[in-house]
């Protein structure tokens, strides 16, 4: 009968620690930009403020996956849906570029936001069938898998570009392990309540953050082989592209 | 006694009901290797749905003079397209101006015809029974018939639980037949799977088809993945591949009023590609080797809304692939012929 007082009074205890409402949701808003502007699709008028090169984006298409929270030790908490399995993202235009984490997050202050633009190997090279209807690595859903070969396209960037007056096409798709994407933005991600943050994706910066890329100078199409390191050059400005805009409550 | 009465009574009464017959669900073929199919939630195909479908995809009682069927245009001896024609004749006489499309795979597809007209495939039905150079009926008028066919109420009845035929019915029932036409069963499959080897020449041809237009790569490639890649070959975009220089057929432009899609059309896939000849939206090349040669040598980089995926293969001057490459590819495209379209009775007219 003393245990059982005892093991009562603990079981009270634990949950009085764990109350109902101790987790918390997050959105996660992505805005695609060009130098402070909504990215405008499928017009020249696009100028690279560094480099002045003239663009026009007809497609901006990226998988993005290992989405995690900073904590302030520096260790990383993975971010999971529902069913506790990671959470991954498909973005292409006129979709809504919006990732919501179920309210399964532990409240807390957190010093940031981690996450990958492309995916680790397993999932990479995995088969590309095991994912249901409607998942952002459903092959029919993102069009980014390369077929028998195996393999995603992580980011897939094409458009035109102005070259000494003429409209010639510019076309990266960055692929290969060596090229994933990893973001990290540090910020107050104060968690205690459910929250959006807004994030900028700069597209402008594809083109000149790490490294300047000009479509005239480093050439204007890769899929990631043999074409001088320019995919790999672009990869690293993609690192970059992302900058933090607000944390808003949501009620 | 009495109390046999009345379960009798009631019995007669549950009869009479509106309750249909419950429907039996349809075990769809996925080939393997192939994505799950995204089958839409409020058409769950059903027995009774596929094969009420198919009875109206092959009944010519869809067009105005009923001598024309779905089946009419979309032969599964020609891969679901029209007999090696150009354009399709209608029951006028009168003379279409594209090419009759394939009609597999479609659960993957989330746009129809060539201009991308259509977003549902139950719509895909209705379209040619009302154009007056296919079928020149009606909707009202083919309905009529339906309606006043007892055994299509029966059927219609047992699918889909109406009493009275509607436009929507209808295009359901087309819908899951279509729907349940899927092709993975070619040489190419039985190779993905361990189960069959390539020739030498189509392996060649398979490295052409997986390898990039790069001129800085060791390897030759023909770039034909980009745009026809993946399990289903193709990626499933409207693009311009710069056929023509000046626009004559405004292709998607003409269904979004964008000028930014005019001369895009939708990339076909490319499994059963030998069934179904003559190729392009407009037909205008009767065999492979015309295809590959165009893009070998033959692709106009002036033309408006070229897709940048083009551009590579464009500003070599094509593919530049000899003859022995040219017949490789060929080789390889031929392998991704899955005859069991052609010999599978499920597709097959119900009324020969």
């Amino acid at each position: 009968m003393r245990n059982f007082v005892l093991f009562s009074a603990i079981a009270a205890l634990t949950a009085a620690c764990t109350p109902e409402g101790s987790e918390v949701s997050l959105q996660l808003s992505i805005q695609p930009k060009w130098n402070g502007q909504d990215l405008a699709y499928s017009s020249m008028t696009l100028v690279q403020p560094e480099t002045g090169d003239t663009f026009l984006v007809e497609r901006a298409d990226m998988i993005l996956s290992e989405f995690a929270l900073i904590q302030e030790d520096g260790s990383r908490l993975p971010l999971v849906d529902d069913a506790g399995d990671p959470i991954y993202a498909f973005f292409t235009k006129n979709k809504p570029w919006t990732v919501t984490i179920p309210d399964n997050i532990p409240k807390a202050e957190y010093i940031g936001i981690a996450f990958t633009v492309g995916l680790d190997s397993a999932r990479n090279f995995g088969d590309p069938s095991q994912w249901k209807v409607g998942h952002p690595l459903n092959p029919t859903v993102n069009n980014l898998h390369w077929g028998w070969q195996g393999g995603y396209v992580f980011m897939a960037i094409e458009g035109f570009y102005q070259n000494n007056g003429a409209r010639e096409p510019w076309l990266y798709h960055i692929a290969n392990m060596e090229n994933r994407m990893p973001v990290v933005l540090n910020g107050v991600l104060d968690l205690r309540g459910s929250r959006r943050l807004v994030l900028n994706w700069n597209a402008e910066k594809l083109f000149y953050a790490l490294h300047e890329v000009r479509p005239s100078e480093d050439g204007a199409f890769s899929h990631s082989s043999f074409d001088g390191g320019v995919a790999h050059r672009i990869s690293e400005n993609v690192s970059q592209s992302f900058s933090w805009v607000a944390l808003e409550n949501v009620k | 006694m009495k109390y046999f009465a009345l379960a009798l009574i009631a019995l007669v009464a549950v009869g009479c009901g509106e309750n249909p017959p419950p429907t039996t669900p349809y075990a769809l073929n996925v080939p393997q290797g192939f994505p799950p199919p995204p089958i839409p939630e409020d058409n769950p195909l059903t027995v009774e749905g596929v094969l009420l479908g198919r009875r109206l995809f092959y009944d010519p009682i869809l067009s105005r003079d009923s001598t024309q069927s779905c089946g009419s245009c979309h032969n599964t001896s020609f891969g679901m397209t029209d007999h090696g024609l150009r354009f399709s004749t209608g029951i006028t006489g009168a003379v279409g101006d594209r090419n009759s499309m394939p009609l597999h795979n479609l659960a993957y597809h989330t746009a129809f015809f060539w201009d991308g007209r259509s977003p549902m495939l139950r719509d895909l039905t209705l379209v040619p029974i009302q154009d007056p150079r296919e079928m020149d009926h009606s909707v009202e008028a083919v309905l009529a018939k339906l309606n006043a066919s007892p055994t299509y109420r029966d059927l219609f009845w047992k699918a889909f639980g109406v009493k009275t035929i509607t436009a929507e019915e209808l295009g359901l029932a087309t819908e899951q037949f279509m729907l349940s036409i899927m092709s993975g069963s070619s040489k190419f499959d039985r190779f993905a799977r361990g189960l069959e080897s390539l020739t030498p020449e189509e392996q060649h041809g398979m490295q052409l088809f997986n390898g990039e237009a790069n001129p800085n790569s060791p390897l030759r490639g023909a770039d034909c993945f980009h745009c026809h890649g993946g399990t289903l070959f193709t990626n499933h975009k409207f693009m311009n591949n710069g056929l023509d220089t000046v626009i004559t057929d405004p292709g998607l432009g003409g269904v979004t009023g964008n000028p930014n899609d005019l001369g895009k059309f939708k990339v076909p896939s490319l499994r059963n590609i030998a069934y179904t000849p003559p190729y392009m939206h407009d037909g205008r090349f009767q065999t492979l080797m015309e295809v590959v040669d165009f893009y070998n040598s033959g692709t106009h980089a002036n033309s408006p809304n070229i897709d940048p995926a083009m551009g590579d293969i464009i500003r070599a001057g094509g593919l530049g692939l000899n003859l022995q490459e040219r017949l490789a590819l060929i080789a390889f495209l031929n392998a991704l012929t899955d005859t069991s379209i052609e010999s599978d009775t499920l597709f097959q007219n119900p009324f020969n």
